[in-house]
């Protein structure tokens, strides 16, 4: 879950990519979305459409369209006030004066006879296109109205529907965006910042093995960037293909890459891959590019939780807090490897740090209240003192799902839930944890235990299938489950136990074989080679 | 392009606070696999008083040769580590237990005098050591004994499990023992590593077949040394390596040819599978009353596993989902040793199994139909967590009626004391009395022989002084054994039965008794094994409160059920199959 997290992170940075509108820019016609590749066949089309309907409403159309043609547009757009003056309502010309103010780069004007020439026809094709590509290209979401309008007419107009996605995708609506790129599928195919949107849409509705070929085809316009490659390594490694992912980062990873934030998505994809050697090595050159950046500082310390290398964890994070002092990662990062060295004074020291530095956060107080109940297991505190500790944080916090679910874990095991009123306590701070952050499976699987022990079967087997709705691999919530479906009176149900105990049985396999190929490598120090 | 270094640094943080919890509940053994859980907030005491006392008289009692097992104050390798087992025996039936203790030996060679041994009872509270004319005398890396007479002499015989090969002793009833491994087919064609064992009669023909469990495959060529490689750390300090990465055992099923000789049925009866277990304890008795025994083997840091008979030769393998394979939130345990009784007297046998310090052994209830659920936190046995557990029973202490639960703890890395004082090598021996309603309640005034500390293994359970109590004994690692003799005070009443199958195998391993006392009832089983790789006293012990008599129901292997009505408290009767009961061939009380 820890990769998940950082993963997820990196999903955040994809989104937050996409730069946001700051005034009219040039936009290269070719890479986007666009009813027109360029300014003539713009006016063609235009024109043509205007055209067809001038045939039946006077010369005036033609004789405008005729200097637009010729590129005259001051003389075009004198053309279209004169014509107005005579017949005002005539949302052709209306449409034809927005057309030139917007060749003259007067946007402001252009959307203006747009908009009367839509308040007298509001579903004029030409005047809808044109109102859009100006909006579309400040990315104002007045467009996405719009776009629906023309889409009523013509549901298979691609590029309105590619449109409405990237401005969907940008207020973060993608689940809407993602049905509006499908059916744009043919054009976004060659538009890489369609394409890019598109793919950080799909792993942000939790579809990232569908963004693998997005970002593959972006790579693949765009061969000379790097962030497509990182895109799709980051999609890789989320989807556990990470030896895909390191094939597509090795070209990058030359001797004089300057990009920790690549370095350090490689050596993620490489510790997956079981080559904790080379994972080591790229993220250590990360912390020397960007040494006063705590996230590769807490990487590392991940890499030495997961192989139990506590001490050298220990040692980069302080040689972290040398540049970064007031860090509140770091501290927690190195209490928890205090922690896992039972040195449990030292680690609530490095979380009460964290707390002071930053209270908003509530990681350290669970953190601390963690400690607390491993000095308690170790017989070096007093019992109640982790359930004080709690208690008193929560006050502090009381929105934190993670204290809520200590508590109720706490509850459980310290004062077990065979009584009523402890048993409704906890369950009543699970039931609050995963309301506060409803894929909390931990909390889940402890709610499903609850109900289980006090006969609620019923209820268990919801909280279990929840919690495998997030987490299909949590082997606690599928063994809850198989106990729960024991009880169960309907055949039905307890036919399924077979098959789930197999899934148990496999996933415990693996589980096993992933925690001896993790163990293979230990973390040491470098000794110095004496006299040098 | 990436921006977002706030938010990545959040999530940074829930990363770590992600392996934050998931360390705290998960494993953190590296080469023994067992969750870590909080201790559970010990209740209020009862202020009952309890009345057994537990008094080493080990040294008066001449069991003054220590077991060596491996290395003093460190081990290299798990071969070292996980010691062995005893059994109480009379081997030579003239109604006084014998001792029969296993050995180990060292790394570097066994000192002198390094030996399986076997005691035998002066009936004055002191013992003989045998070991030479019995012919018992042998070194290895010996771990578990099963007894059962496996040829229906009348003799109770030993088999014994190694690392190496295993041994069957036949009792040739002369106070000799004779080696017949080969002959009865039970030799090995390549070293292997035998656990727990046990006879039981798995296709009731009135024959004891055998079942041995495997731990790994072990050799010293190819197993790290500790720190070495994965799995060889704990905490951060090297320590001898696995059994996690270490590959499987197998385990087998020997059918009684009926002629002194076995066949190796573990293909055919669906046990060689390659389970992934590391197996320990082995039990064998009928746990969902079908009549046909079934066999629950405790397994290291992986699930254990149920062989649910299928009455054609054939076993099911069925722990996950009859819920005695994993702790309560489905994790792994390191399962060492197994207890079973009925602790709530509904008539149907549970199981109690020990595991790993930073653990709650745990409690499995059976609803009589062989499908279990875990009742440690309900019975209040979540408080206590502190030490790795070993040799455990299920049995009523102080003969109030109610089994209680007892067992012995040590460390598994000794050394590691010097760096981590809460995890000393030697520990307490753990005794919880039962309240009668569900509950335990952690007795420490029990004696001496509780609260000496020592770093032990096997236990067996039996009435050594025949007083009618039970006293217990305790395979301790580089030391002479433990002898608790329990004085017991107050007075309560207890039966003792003996059963000698006659259609039955002759020791009537399998045959179960229901005794009802008081508007109680209470279900035994004759086993071959149980504990931590050892043997209790076959003679079936009942603490009856104080009522002064029982009714009861014996259920034969071969399918025949007797009835007895109204027999006197306070007295050992043997019954033989279908002809009742009959007087105590030079059995005392």
């Amino acid at each position: 879950m820890g990769s998940f997290q950082i993963w997820a992170g990196r999903v955040k940075s994809l989104i937050h990519r996409m730069p946001p509108y700051h005034g009219p820019r040039r936009f290269a016609m070719e890479t986007c979305p666009y009813w027109f590749q360029n300014r003539c066949v713009a006016l063609v089309i235009l024109c043509t459409a205007i055209a067809a309907h001038a045939q039946q409403t006077g010369a005036s159309v033609d004789s405008i369209e005729a200097l637009i043609r010729s590129q005259h547009y001051d003389a075009a757009l004198q053309a279209t006030k004169s014509a107005l003056d005579a017949t005002p309502k005539d949302f052709r010309l209306w449409t034809l004066q927005g057309i030139v103010y917007s060749i003259q780069g007067n946007n402001h004007d252009a959307l203006n006879a747009f908009d009367k020439a839509l308040s007298l026809s509001p579903n004029y094709g030409a005047a809808l296109k044109g109102e859009v590509q100006l909006l579309y290209q400040a990315n104002d979401k007045r467009a996405i109205p719009l776009l629906e309008r023309i889409l009523k007419t013509d549901a298979k107009d691609e590029t309105a529907h590619e449109m409405l996605a990237v401005l969907e995708a940008r207020q973060e609506h993608c689940k809407a965006a993602d049905e509006h790129f499908v059916l744009s599928a043919d054009v976004i195919a060659h538009h890489p910042h369609s394409l890019e949107a598109y793919g950080f849409c799909l792993v942000n509705t939790g579809e990232p093995e569908k963004a693998i070929p997005v970002f593959e085809q972006l790579s693949t316009l765009l061969p000379d960037r790097t962030y497509p490659k990182y895109d799709l390594a980051v999609v890789l490694v989320e989807t556990k293909q990470d030896d895909a992912a390191i094939k597509v980062l090795e070209p990058l990873l030359t001797s004089d890459q300057a990009d920790p934030e690549l370095l350090s998505l490689a050596s993620e994809a490489y510790e997956a891959a079981g080559n904790t050697v080379q994972a080591v090595a790229l993220l250590r050159q990360a912390i020397v590019l960007s040494p006063s950046n705590a996230n590769y500082y807490n990487a590392f310390v991940m890499l030495c939780l997961n192989h139990e290398s506590f001490q050298v964890g220990v040692d980069m994070v302080n040689a972290g807090l040398q540049r970064i002092a007031n860090d509140p990662s770091l501290y927690i990062s190195r209490g928890l490897l205090y922690a896992q060295l039972a040195q449990y004074d030292q680690a609530e020291a490095d979380f009460n740090t964290a707390e002071h530095l930053d209270s908003a956060q509530s990681l350290s107080a669970y953190a601390e209240d963690i400690v607390k109940l491993q000095k308690d297991m170790a017989g070096k505190s007093n019992p109640d003192d982790a359930l004080l500790g709690v208690r008193a944080q929560l006050k502090a916090h009381p929105d934190s799902p993670l204290l809520h679910f200590l508590l109720a874990k706490l509850l459980v095991y310290r004062e077990a839930d065979t009584d009523k009123k402890t048993s409704d306590e906890a369950i009543r701070s699970a039931l609050l944890a995963v309301k506060l952050k409803p894929d909390l499976v931990e909390a889940r699987d402890l709610l499903a235990g609850i109900y289980s022990r006090s006969g609620q079967y019923n209820l268990a087997i919801e909280q279990c299938r929840l919690a495998l709705k997030d987490s299909p691999n949590d082997e606690t919530a599928i063994y809850h489950l198989i106990v729960a479906l024991r009880h169960s009176a309907d055949a039905a149900q307890r036919a399924a136990i077979p098959t789930l105990v197999k899934r148990l049985s496999e996933l415990q396999q693996a589980s096993r074989q992933q925690q001896t190929d993790r163990k293979r490598f230990q973390l040491v120090e470098q000794q110095s080679v004496s006299g040098q | 392009m990436r921006t977002g270094r706030r938010s990545f640094l959040r999530l940074s943080m829930v990363a770590i606070a992600g392996a934050l919890s998931r360390k705290i509940g998960a494993q953190q053994q590296s080469g023994m696999g067992g969750r870590v859980a909080a201790a559970q907030k010990k209740p209020l005491e009862s202020g009952r008083p309890f009345d057994a006392h537990f008094v080493d008289v080990a040294a008066a009692a001449r069991l003054t040769a220590p077991i060596i097992y491996g290395g003093q104050d460190h081990d290299d390798y798990i071969l070292e580590a996980n010691g062995c087992g005893c059994a109480f025996i009379d081997y030579d039936n003239d109604g006084w237990i014998d001792i029969f203790l296993l050995c180990g030996t060292r790394i570097e060679g066994a000192p002198p005098g390094a030996s399986n041994r076997l005691y035998k009872n002066n009936r004055d509270g002191t013992f003989t050591d045998v070991t030479k004319q019995a012919g018992l005398e042998a070194v290895g890396w010996a771990n578990a004994v099963c007894v059962g007479d496996y040829n229906n002499d009348g003799y109770e015989d030993l088999f014994c499990t190694y690392w190496g090969q295993n041994k069957l002793y036949r009792n040739m009833g002369n106070g000799t023992f004779k080696d017949v491994t080969k002959e009865a087919g039970l030799l090995n064609s390549e070293v292997r590593w035998g656990t727990g064992c046990s006879f039981l009669d798995y296709n009731r023909d009135g024959h004891l077949d055998l079942f041995v469990a495997n731990y790994l495959k072990f050799d010293f060529e190819h197993v790290p040394k500790p720190g070495a490689g994965a799995n060889c750390n704990w905490k951060g300090i090297p320590v001898e390596c696995g059994p996690r990465g270490m590959p499987f055992g197998v385990h087998s099923l020997y059918r009684n040819n009926g002629n002194g000789t076995f066949t190796d049925v573990s293909v055919e009866a669906g046990i060689a599978k390659p389970w992934p277990s590391y197996g320990m304890t082995v039990v064998t008795a009928d746990f969902n009353e079908d009549g046909w025994p079934d066999i629950y083997m405790a397994c290291d840091s992986t699930p254990s596993l149920l062989f649910i008979n299928q009455h054609d030769g054939t076993f099911k393998e069925e722990g996950v989902e009859r819920g005695v394979a994993l702790s309560n939130d489905g994790g792994e345990e390191a399962g060492m040793g197994v207890g079973v009784g009925d602790y709530d007297l509904d008539g149907h046998l549970d199981i109690f199994k020990t595991h790993f310090a930073e653990d709650t052994d745990v409690l499995y209830h059976n609803d009589g139909t062989g499908e279990f659920d875990d009742r440690t936190l309900q019975a209040k046995l979540g408080v206590e967590t502190r030490f790795s557990s070993w040799g455990a029973g299920i049995v009523d202490l102080d003969n109030d009626g109610w089994p209680d639960i007892f067992f012995v703890t040590g460390s598994v890395y000794p050394g590691v004391e010097k760096l981590l004082p809460q995890n000393p090598d030697k520990s307490p021996r753990i005794l919880f009395r039962n309240l009668g309603n569900g509950t335990f309640e952690e007795i420490s005034t029990a004696g001496p022989g509780v609260t000496a500390p020592h770093s032990s293994r096997g236990c067996a359970f039996g009435d050594f002084d025949n007083d009618g109590d039970l006293d217990i004994l305790v395979a301790n690692m580089n030391e002479p054994p433990s002898l608790l003799r329990n004085d017991l005070k107050g007075n309560h009443h207890w039966l003792k039965i003996k059963l000698v199958g006659t259609k039955s195998n002759r020791s009537a391993i399998g045959a179960r008794v229901l005794a009802r006392y008081s508007s109680k009832v209470q279900a035994q089983e004759v086993l071959s094994q149980s504990s931590y790789y050892s043997c209790n006293d076959s003679r079936l012990h009942f603490g009856l409160g104080q009522a002064i008599s029982a009714d009861l129901a014996v259920y034969w292997p071969s399918g025949i059920v007797e009835k007895y009505s109204a027999v006197k408290c306070d007295q050992l009767i043997t019954i033989r199959e279908s002809h009742g009961i009959i007087p105590n061939m030079g059995w005392a009380r």
